[in-house]
């Protein structure tokens, strides 16, 4: 089986192994605390989706190792299909940038068509009103890097402000995640139809272990709704994962959640075995459009599980592992 | 600032109180930083525990008023200001109140907090035999897990030597508990002490106890959507575990509402063609908003269901389905009826007050 692999470096203290752990292994941010160094490099097997296989190397960050990993015959940075690398936005010194120029010296070299991925982490300890202007300001500061040219001629960095207390940081992970699925044209053109079918606002998918948003469709989500789709997405995201956190606590999982809201039902249901889909319906808009045809009165409810028990031969179809 | 303005502010807030004189009045007291305004603001006005390490010291008393299935007065005293010094006039404070909310910081030095507990107590006790104390051991997250019963052993032992030194053996209605807003304890333990107060509460647990035996329900609690709070569980033993999963419910099911459920202040014509409603309501009592409704499944056959019958008031069932017999839109089915009518009978209780 193949791997992709997928480098998280920075600076020791910055915050890489905190986040992996909220993120993949269900840690809430207060948990974090109780995580020391990490030493050498940790290694996890991350599988998403039905076959997008991730190596995700945890690199430690003293300045030792960072520059063990740049030593000639070093084969830590070999096939990278992604770094990301995060700075400590309070720590970061003059000196930090220069281990980053040198690691992007040997990716450079290693793995040529590595896409890389810059988090400004710790955002929290910014005010709330600076933040923007903080994080621009530091983004120019890290693309003087003389090595980061070559890979933004490629087109093939981006950067985004984290931190573990707000929906940021699942914000961030979820455009990492998004950037490794190689289709995702194929993945719209099913939403779009399931919306249609069931006549949804929104309808959204997450992918099972981690709640990452992997699509989104805004069927008939009014405009200026649209414009947040993003935060309201992360947010979801956020919210889920609380509460299936909370419920391994009794020993179960997550299965499926209806609620009814005040004029909106909202629809969570596995997918497939790696997806989740969360479809938004307005009020009793499905009723009008499915009793108008037959005599036959039927539930919203029965009809939209109906619907997705259809649906899930389609898109366990679907193949994510990039093979043409 | 002089105990003269204190004391007005005092003398302000509890005639401010005086409109709902039913109100039963619930006082929060311990010494300074001890946790009191990080509990109030974060069971009730939803603010994330590491924020709280930012509010300032409170500087005059304050009142909350809590109005639900009960109506309470929460005052938080300032803990720098010792209330039960003999010039200072706390009989009146003391004898129109419930319960007495003493919070120890478990991870402070806590003798001197333990002597003024019994200040507190003693005063307490001489003005309102029939009050509660109960003691918080707060920022019990701090200790590691082994110490965690050991101090509160401490106390407790402490406490009751120094109450029996003072010839007050006889006093009964104190409490200890561990508690920490980094977990749901702080929530469990303000639901006992809260709803020891409603005036109410046997018919409610009765009423309660008839839907679980009617519903194959394992546990049901009735909830404040706002503040996640219980009021009422039936009769059978409490499982933090579960209440934790119920609480972590309402909180997704009220986040997802007021992040896609729609526009709130739409009455009318969410009314029209309300599927949940409509199948439940008999149409003498028109709601004006439809209410809340969630069901989550969850592996091993475990349903949660929550429905709101009141308003920001939700009544939550925790079933544990064993399989036989086990169809799910039947047994919603007779839980939407059961609720339909557990509603009517919290109506009846009280229909003077809602």
């Amino acid at each position: 089986m193949s791997y992709k692999n997928i480098l998280l470096m920075g600076k020791s203290g910055s915050g890489k192994s905190s986040m992996r752990n909220m993120i993949f292994s269900n840690y809430s941010a207060i948990d974090t605390r109780r995580l020391g160094a990490t030493i050498d490099v940790e290694r996890t097997q991350i599988r998403l989706l039905n076959n997008l296989n991730l190596s995700l190397m945890d690199c430690g960050g003293q300045d030792s190792y960072m520059l063990n990993y740049i030593k000639a015959g070093s084969t830590k940075l070999n096939n990278a299909e992604l770094l990301i690398y995060v700075f400590d936005i309070e720590g970061t010194q003059p000196k930090d940038f220069e281990i980053f120029n040198l690691i992007l010296n040997t990716l450079k070299n290693l793995s040529p068509r590595c896409k890389i991925f810059l988090l400004v982490h710790k955002m929290d300890l910014v005010n709330e009103e600076e933040r923007e202007k903080v994080f621009l300001d530091f983004y120019v500061g890290v693309k003087s890097s003389s090595n980061l040219k070559f890979f933004l001629d490629q087109n093939n960095v981006q950067c985004a402000q984290t931190s573990i207390w707000d929906e940021s940081l699942y914000k961030a992970w979820s455009q990492i995640v998004g950037s490794l699925i190689p289709e995702t044209q194929a993945l719209q053109k099913h939403l779009k139809n399931l919306g249609n079918i069931v006549s949804a606002e929104f309808i959204m998918i997450f992918e099972t272990s981690t709640f990452l948003k992997i699509a989104t469709h805004p069927n008939s989500l009014p405009k200026d709704e649209q414009a947040d789709l993003d935060s309201i997405t992360q947010r979801v995201s956020g919210i889920i994962k609380n509460y299936k956190k909370s419920v391994e606590k009794i020993s179960a999982r997550f299965r499926s959640l209806t609620l009814y809201a005040n004029s909106k039902s909202i629809y969570l249901d596995n997918l497939t075995d790696n997806m989740v889909i969360m479809i938004v319906i307005p009020d009793s808009k499905i009723e009008k459009d499915i009793n108008k045809s037959t005599t036959v009165k039927i539930s919203e409810e029965k009809y939209v599980q109906d619907v997705i028990k259809r649906a899930r031969k389609t898109f366990e179809k679907l193949d994510f592992s990039g093979k043409k | 600032m002089s105990y003269s303005d204190e004391d007005e502010s005092l003398q302000y807030n509890s005639s401010g109180s005086n409109h709902n004189n039913d109100a039963a009045t619930v006082i929060l007291m311990g010494r300074r930083r001890s946790g009191k305004s990080s509990i109030l603001e974060a069971v009730f006005h939803k603010m994330k525990p590491w924020e709280s390490v930012y509010i300032e010291s409170t500087a005059k008393p304050e009142v909350l008023n809590v109005a639900s299935l009960i109506n309470i007065n929460l005052m938080e005293l300032p803990g720098q200001i010792d209330y039960v010094d003999p010039e200072y006039d706390n009989s009146q404070m003391f004898r129109q109140t419930g319960a007495i909310i003493y919070v120890i910081d478990a991870q402070d030095e806590y003798y001197g907090a333990v002597r003024n507990l019994i200040r507190v107590v003693e005063k307490a006790y001489m003005e309102n035999p029939n009050i509660r104390v109960e003691v918080l051991v707060h920022k019990i997250d701090g200790l590691s897990e082994e110490f965690r019963d050991d101090t509160v052993r401490d106390i407790k032992d402490r406490t009751s030597e120094m109450l029996y030194d003072g010839g007050l053996e006889s006093f009964a209605g104190i409490d200890f508990y561990q508690t920490s807003i980094y977990d749901q304890s702080i929530y469990e333990v303000l639901s006992k002490i809260i709803s020891r107060l409603i005036p109410e509460l046997p018919s409610l647990e009765h009423l309660l106890d008839n839907f679980v035996q009617h519903s194959a329900i394992e546990k049901a609690f009735i909830c404040d959507l706002k503040s996640k709070l219980y009021f009422v569980t039936d009769s059978s033993p409490l499982d933090s575990k579960i209440y934790e999963v119920c609480a972590e419910l309402i909180d997704l099911s009220i986040d997802l509402d007021s992040l896609l459920g729609g526009n709130h202040d739409d009455d009318s014509s969410s009314l029209e063609g309300s599927i949940t409603e409509g199948a439940i309501t008999d149409g003498e009592s028109t709601p004006k908003q439809k209410r809340l409704r969630c069901v989550s499944k969850l592996s091993s056959g475990i349903k949660l269901y929550l429905h709101e019958v009141l308003k920001d008031l939700c009544l939550i069932a925790f079933i544990r389905d064993d399989g036989i017999g086990a169809d799910d839109s039947a047994t919603l089915a007779v839980l939407d009826y059961n609720a339909a009518i557990f509603r009517k009978g919290l109506e009846r209780i009280f229909h003077d007050r809602l």
